[in-house]
């Protein structure tokens, strides 16, 4: 398996795609975190403190679209070249090919996570180190990493089984943005309040009126169903980063690890079963 | 006598049509085996089974003798190349890039023996242009070249000469003849172009509605007889010119 994975990382060094996708990762962080810098100064001069937390892991999200985008195209061209079948007919198994497809998406995902940490250092000598210290921001980044990982195992399980390229394109793309829709409303319902505020605005001014239940609220459990999805969907650690909210960092790295896991190895039963032209 | 390739009583079904109904080969060691049918007849498909592709619905096959469903076959496969119906290239690569990808796969490490290969298939000059510039005879030829990228012993074309011009056909004989006559690869090669198969095949397999009608040596098919003729008259539905 080692020789499909060296072939196969070698294609994706050679991707044009994939470093389209690794410069923009990079810039965009900078740029995040240089507006960022601007915004923190303008923001001190009235008093409010921003740090490098702040704006550090705001890219996250684009990280998962990048990675979309480069394994969609980059899976879908051993369907459309034909190119998969040269690796079978020499007796790699189904197994290895999958296996060293999913290695090559994670290659995929620590260097653009590498591009969004290294990008966003462009903020220290304004901003200073962040707030959460060093080993905070590594634990942050290896969450980043991990979910990743594990959307680099549903894409794979997609580009492994669709057979089109531009369906595969696609349909990883609308996989990631539907994922992170869904985190996102999770997300947002879980924060709602139990009641609503009492304060009404009358044309006499403000006046108080007794608290009223908020039909938005999520409670019982529903509200576990949905604080596990957060803990366990890889776009739901995004979310919980981009909201400075991560709070059980290994847990997450760990759920991640598992989907990741489960994902591949029906990948790799499905794979084993489909005919290939 | 010594077989690359047999299969035994071989059945593929897809859903609601049958594409292999107990098909029996045997393909000589050193021979060019023709396999000649109609569209439908079921050639890609035992392709694509013994390529590992597809697995069969029942039935063997066994690639100098190791069963297909053997945990040897992977051994076999390696003495094996393929190119089924289409070349399959990196298209956004060159022919050299391509040829280092199939080493690569294949663990091999000796880069510097890419170039005869590209000789050998009539692409030496290309340089960087990439597949996808490329007419469809060079695209034809560097699939070959994919498929002789680990020196096999075994060589399965699926239609070679499909939208060659006449230049392009007689170079592909004698690409196949070459690797057959000098280096003793033994090729089985599907093709409608029957009286293109006439001239390079030493050995025959008549194939309709999925089963082997008959296998015939060259020297069996009757003097007088062309091999479309002969065809004709064996899964019949034709006249003769």
């Amino acid at each position: 398996m080692t020789e499909l994975f060296r072939a196969d990382f070698v294609r994706l060094w050679k991707n044009k795609v994939f470093w389209g996708c690794m410069a923009l990762m990079a810039a965009v962080e900078a740029v995040v975190v240089l507006n960022g810098c601007r915004q923190a100064r303008l923001l001190a001069a009235e008093g409010y403190l921003r740090s490098l937390d702040d704006y550090y892991f705001g890219t996250s999200v684009l990280l998962g679209l990048l990675l979309a985008l480069t394994l969609g195209l980059f899976l879908g061209t051993e369907y459309s070249d034909g190119t998969l079948r040269n690796k079978l007919v020499v007796g790699h198994t189904r197994r290895e090919v999958y296996l060293s497809s999913l290695l090559t998406g994670f290659g995929a995902a620590l260097l653009l996570t590498l591009a969004l940490f290294l990008a966003g250092l462009v903020g220290i000598p304004t901003l200073g180190l962040w707030k959460m210290g060093l080993r905070g921001a590594l634990l942050h980044v290896l969450v980043i990493l991990c979910a990743a990982m594990a959307l680099c195992a549903l894409y794979t399980l997609v580009g492994m089984l669709s057979g089109k390229k531009s369906t595969t394109a696609v349909t990883v793309i609308l996989l990631f943005l539907g994922l992170f829709l869904l985190s996102s409303w999770i997300y947002s319902r879980l924060n709602e309040p139990p009641m609503n505020s009492g304060i009404i605005i009358t044309a006499a001014g403000m006046e108080m009126a007794p608290e009223t239940p908020n039909p938005n609220y999520v409670g019982g459990a529903l509200r576990q169903v949905f604080e596990a999805l957060m803990e366990f969907l890889p776009t739901g650690h995004i979310m919980l980063i981009l909201n400075g909210a991560l709070t059980r960092p290994l847990l997450n790295a760990a759920a991640s690890l598992v989907l990741t896991v489960l994902t591949t190895v029906l990948g790799i039963v499905l794979f084993q079963r489909k005919d290939l032209k | 006598m010594e077989y690359v390739l047999t299969t035994k009583d071989l059945c593929k079904r897809y859903k609601d049509f049958e594409a292999l109904r107990g098909l029996t080969m045997s393909v000589p060691k050193g021979a060019i085996y023709g396999l000649v049918g109609r569209n439908g007849a079921g050639k890609t498909t035992l392709i694509r089974l013994i390529c590992g592709l597809q697995s069969p619905t029942s039935g063997t096959f066994a690639l100098w003798d190791i069963p297909g469903d053997s945990g040897e076959i992977a051994a076999a496969r390696r003495r094996m190349g393929a190119v089924v119906e289409t070349p399959s290239i990196y298209q956004d690569l060159t022919a050299e890039e391509n040829l280092r990808q199939q080493y690569m796969v294949l663990g091999r490490r000796d880069f510097e023996t890419i170039s005869a290969l590209l000789e050998l298939v009539d692409l030496a000059g290309t340089g960087r242009k990439k597949v996808k510039n490329f007419s469809l005879g060079m695209k034809q030829r560097l699939g070959i070249a994919v498929a002789l990228a680990g020196d096999p012993d075994f060589l399965v074309l699926d239609e070679p000469v499909n939208g060659l011009d006449p230049q392009g056909i007689i170079e592909m004989r004698r690409l196949i003849l070459k690797l057959n006559r000098e280096k003793g690869i033994t090729v089985l090669i599907s093709s409608h172009i029957l009286d293109e198969l006439s001239r390079l095949a030493t050995h025959y397999g008549f194939v309709d509605k999925g089963k082997m009608v008959r296998e015939i040596t060259a020297g069996e098919l009757p003097a007088q007889e062309h091999l479309e003729d002969y065809f004709m008259d064996l899964v019949g539905g034709g006249q003769h010119d």
